[in-house]
């Protein structure tokens, strides 16, 4: 209960875009995937019912200048299409799509997110690319992120699993545009933590990540 | 020039003689298991093949090499003696199951958050009393509760479930702590 409360907490705190692992877990186990960005942020909270499918509820905000922003809640479904395991990799496809309510400006109304995740690990590296498209009235925003990973060295499960990595992201409309960093992602048991410094025409800045299954 | 051609030749002759079959003098390897970690042959990947005093050694894996070399004749011991110190390679009846340790190799098992995911789904069970993932060696170890069971269809349908592949389930004599221990010294 403490735990489910913490996670919540730390969801409403910390908001999102592409942490390294999807957001499916095996059945019955609960996940928070929550980042913030400099002009994207994003929080989901969900829960896998099935190895292969989860369900939850998620929330976007885009900072688009000018004291403008478009924020988007929706319930949120993500269903793994296709799993590969090798004995030393894993490749996943997965798509998400989700409906609820958006604002942009001062209008209102129905809104709807749609994802697309591909990626491929094994223990040393990881490849991942991440679609994420969110419709409100008047007004859409796709962001596109490609993200490269290594491991500096291998660590179990209970050991501090250090990653290092390098992503590419892009933001249409009037946000970010182009932007890439290198982040350092720290695994340990259940909690992911990743620090990210991202480049732009708009500046250098800080964005941060979590996720936790509980 | 001829003879050095000869010389690639009879090389490459003698490396295929090797790999297809033992030379003369040298007893086959007569168990199905690694005489240092008694984890099943091919349950690490590819076993480690070589001879010692005439006798064809196979090891789970590279570090297991490095235990028996630093004392060869406490491990040979398990081949002149079989019925006190390993399983023979001949099918032998299944283990019993109760009380018992019982450890998975599973494919896809490559992050922490897949071997977060394993741990608690298998941490539910009422027959599992504990659970401890290795990553190096994609293994899952279960300890059994006290005549509890675990059927390997029930088993393969939860790894499969969660998202993965179980390769193997192997029934390993030792206690869970030691096999817990031995699993972490493969750790790189």
């Amino acid at each position: 209960m403490v735990k489910s409360f913490l996670s919540i907490l730390i969801g409403v705190l910390f908001m999102s875009i592409s942490l390294k692992a999807q957001m499916i877990s095996a059945p019955g186990i609960n996940f928070l995937k929550a980042e913030y960005g400099h002009t994207f942020s994003y929080t989901e909270i969900g829960r896998s019912f099935t190895g292969f499918r989860s369900v939850g509820f998620g929330g976007y905000y885009f900072n688009t200048g000018e004291g403008k922003s478009i924020q988007v809640e929706a319930a949120i479904v993500n269903q793994l299409l296709k799993r590969w395991n090798t004995e030393d990799s894993q490749a996943n496809i997965i798509v998400g799509a989700g409906v609820g309510r958006g604002r942009a400006g001062n209008r209102e109304g129905w809104a709807g997110t749609v994802s697309f995740l591909a990626d491929w690990e094994n223990r040393r590296w990881h490849i991942m690319l991440q679609e994420q498209a969110v419709f409100v009235p008047s007004a859409s925003r796709l962001v596109s992120t490609l993200m490269g990973g290594w491991a500096p060295w291998l660590a179990e499960y209970d050991e501090w699993a250090p990653w290092i990595y390098y992503t590419v992201q892009h933001e249409n409309g009037d946000g970010v545009g182009l932007a890439h960093g290198p982040s350092l992602i720290l695994m340990h048991e259940d909690l992911l933590l990743e620090l990210r410094v991202m480049i732009s025409d708009h500046g250098t800045h800080a964005e941060a990540g979590i996720r936790l299954l509980f | 020039m001829k003879k050095l051609f000869a010389l690639i030749i009879t090389s490459l002759c003698l490396i295929c003689q090797a790999d297809d079959k033992l030379p003369a003098g040298v007893k086959p390897y007569p168990l199905d298991t690694c005489i240092v970690s008694d984890e099943k042959l091919g349950s690490m990947g590819k076993p480690v093949v070589f001879v010692f005093e005439n006798q064809e050694i196979k090891l789970c894996c590279k570090d297991c090499r490095k235990d028996f070399d630093a004392d060869p004749k406490k491990f040979l011991e398990k081949i002149n003696n079989p019925s006190k110190e390993a399983k023979p390679s001949t099918p032998a009846a299944a283990p019993s199951q109760s009380g018992t340790v019982v450890q998975l190799t599973v494919d896809g098992l490559v992050c922490n958050f897949c071997a977060s995911n394993i741990t608690k789904t298998f941490t539910k069970l009422p027959e599992v009393s504990a659970v401890y993932v290795n990553l190096t060696a994609k293994a899952v170890l279960l300890q059994l509760k006290e005549g509890q069971k675990l059927p390997e269809e029930k088993t393969k349908q939860i790894v499969t479930d969660a998202g993965f592949n179980l390769r193997a389930i192997t029934y390993p004599k030792d206690t869970f702590d030691t096999v817990k221990e031995t699993l972490k010294k493969k750790t790189p």
